[in-house]
């Protein structure tokens, strides 16, 4: 497992299973949200590639992630992007609070991926 | 009624002007202009868990601000009590959030504090409305 931040603001990536988990918390400043796409993308990678062409999933879970600001949110939105492109078999966001879901919630129809992402 | 409670009325009447300003679309500038902008300011909306700090606070009255539309005001404050010690204040205030945004009574308290002769929010709590929850989810599918 891997940590990135301190107690105020961060996550964890683990992959195991059937794929990547990460776990996110905090209020994520302009500077530290740039640490998270690269950290996920490449644990995805890395993960793809032990599997050998099986299917990939990520898990995120934003129960103590704090709303974001514009740029956390185009950092998630470019995620679900390249997870959409890259073949990750499904996407799970879980637990997050009701503005920051609702956050999510607008990505996730902007990018017209209703039927990919799920929501929990 | 004293000086400095008239003081406080005044912000207080500048914090929920900048609510029905960023409700129907009239951005979040004057929101911005009604806290003091510390480390040490808290939040809780309606439809949110706390956030602790300017730049936190900040983030949601952004995003909530993005629901704002000119035909989807209406909100108004139906009854406030102010209460000053010294250079803190602080204010119970019963609201009704604006038909569009699910039009339920919401009770808050707010805490004002005078910092560099300006009264200001340091603090907001409401309590949550399930009914607003669904009013935004309602939006973001229009």
């Amino acid at each position: 497992m891997s940590t990135h931040g301190d107690s105020d603001q961060g996550f964890t990536i683990e992959s195991g299973g059937e794929g990547v988990s990460v776990m996110t918390w905090g209020f994520w400043s302009v500077d530290f949200v740039p640490q998270f796409l690269p950290a996920v993308l490449a644990a995805l990678e890395r993960w793809a590639a032990e599997q050998k062409g099986r299917g990939v999933t990520l898990v995120i879970d934003l129960k103590q992630l704090r709303p974001l600001r514009d740029e956390g949110q185009a950092a998630f939105r470019t995620l679900m992007t390249r997870v959409l492109a890259d073949g990750v078999t499904s996407l799970e966001l879980k637990g997050a609070s009701a503005l920051t879901k609702l956050q999510m919630l607008r990505l996730i129809r902007e990018l017209g991926a209703q039927d990919r992402i799920r929501v929990t | 009624m004293e000086e400095a409670e008239r003081e406080v009325e005044a912000a207080l009447r500048r914090f929920y002007d900048a609510i029905e300003t960023m409700i129907s679309g009239g951005g979040v500038e004057a929101m911005k202009e009604a806290w003091h902008h510390t480390d040490r300011v808290t939040s809780r909306h309606p439809i949110d868990d706390w956030s602790i700090g300017w730049e936190a606070i900040w983030a949601t009255w952004q995003f909530t601000s993005s629901f704002g539309r000119p035909d989807r005001g209406g909100s108004r404050v139906n009854s406030h009590r102010v209460f000053v010690y010294g250079d803190l204040a602080y204010a119970t205030v019963v609201y009704t959030a604006s038909p569009a945004w699910g039009g339920e009574k919401i009770n808050c308290t707010n805490i004002l504090s005078k910092q560099n002769g300006a009264w200001k929010v340091i603090h907001h709590h409401a309590d949550p409305s399930p009914a607003m929850q669904a009013a935004l989810e309602r939006m973001l599918a229009e």
